[in-house]
C-alpha cells in the first residue's frame, strides 16, 4: 500500500501539471463557439478541452506508466515481491 | 533577409563571429573544468579493487547461461505480473488524483477573477509540492507516517 501510494504522490504531481497544460493549449476557436452558444465553462471544459486534449493526455499517461514500471520494479527493494525483489536474493545467493 | 549593402553584411558576421566566440569559451571552460576534475582523481592505485574482478567476470559470464527451468520461469512470470499491478494501481491513482489537481491548475473552471487565480495557484502549489520528492522520498515519508509493511527495509532503519 505504501508503495502504491508513493508512486501514485509522485506520479499524482507530474501528471496534474502536464495535463493542465494540456487543456490550456487546446485550439480556442471551438471553445469560443461553444462559450457564443451559451455554455458553461464547465461544459466547455467537459465537451471542448478534454476531448481536444485527450490524445496528448492519454498518449503522456502510457509514457508515464512505463516508469512506474521501472520504479516498482526498483521498490522490490523495499520488500515488495517483484523481479527485483528475486534478483536481490539470487545475487545475496551468489546465484547470477 | 535582404542585404542592400555591404556594411549590413560586415555588421551580421561581426554579430554571428561574436556569438560564436561566446560559445567558443563556454566550451573551452567546461573542458577545462573536466580536465581538473580527472587530473584530482588518483590514477595510481586503488582505482579498481581486485577482488571484484572475479565476481564482476562470474555477473557478466552468466549472461551467456541464463536459468530457463521452469520453476523459475514461473517465478519470474509471477513477480512480473506484481510489478504490472503495482505499476498500473499506482498510476491509475496518480491519474485520479492528478486529473481534478490539474483542471484546478490550469483555471479553466472560471472566467476570471480572483477565484480563477488563486484557485489556479493553490492547485499549483500542491502539484509543485507532490513534484518535489522522488517517489522514493515518499516512500520513506509514508514508512514514517505508519505505513510499515516492508519487511525487507525495517532493518535498515
Amino acid at each position: 500500500m505504501a508503495a502504491i501510494l508513493a508512486l501514485a504522490l509522485t506520479y499524482s504531481g507530474i501528471l496534474g501539471r502536464l495535463y493542465g497544460d494540456f487543456l490550456n493549449d487546446v485550439p480556442q476557436n471551438p471553445l469560443r463557439a461553444l462559450r457564443a452558444l451559451g455554455a458553461s465553462e464547465f461544459k466547455i471544459l467537459a465537451y471542448g478541452r478534454i476531448p481536444m486534449a485527450m490524445p496528448d493526455m492519454l498518449s503522456y499517461t502510457f509514457y508515464r506508466l512505463e516508469f512506474g514500471v521501472r520504479s516498482a520494479a526498483i521498490l522490490s527493494f523495499v520488500g515488495i515481491q517483484d523481479p527485483g525483489y528475486q534478483i536481490q536474493l539470487a545475487m545475496d545467493d551468489l546465484f547470477y | 533577409m535582404a542585404c542592400s549593402n555591404w556594411k549590413g553584411w560586415s555588421v551580421r558576421a561581426s554579430s554571428r563571429s561574436r556569438s560564436l566566440e561566446g560559445r567558443g569559451l563556454l566550451t573551452l571552460l567546461l573542458a577545462a573544468a573536466l580536465g581538473l576534475s580527472l587530473l584530482s582523481v588518483d590514477w595510481t592505485g586503488g582505482l579498481l579493487h581486485s577482488r571484484g574482478v572475479s565476481s564482476a567476470v562470474r555477473i557478466f559470464g552468466s549472461i551467456f547461461t541464463p536459468e530457463l527451468s521452469p520453476k523459475f520461469l514461473g517465478l519470474a512470470l509471477e513477480a512480473t505480473w506484481k510489478t504490472l499491478t503495482f505499476a498500473v494501481t499506482g498510476v491509475t491513482l496518480a491519474v485520479g488524483i492528478g486529473l481534478p489537481l490539474g483542471i484546478a491548475a490550469s483555471g479553466v473552471l472560471f472566467r476570471e477573477g480572483w477565484l480563477r487565480t488563486s484557485t489556479a495557484a493553490a492547485a499549483r502549489f500542491v502539484l509543485a509540492f507532490l513534484r518535489s520528492t522522488n517517489w522514493f522520498g515518499h516512500s520513506c515519508l509514508l514508512w514514517h507516517l505508519g505505513c510499515r509493511r516492508w519487511p525487507r527495509f525495517s532493518h535498515w532503519l
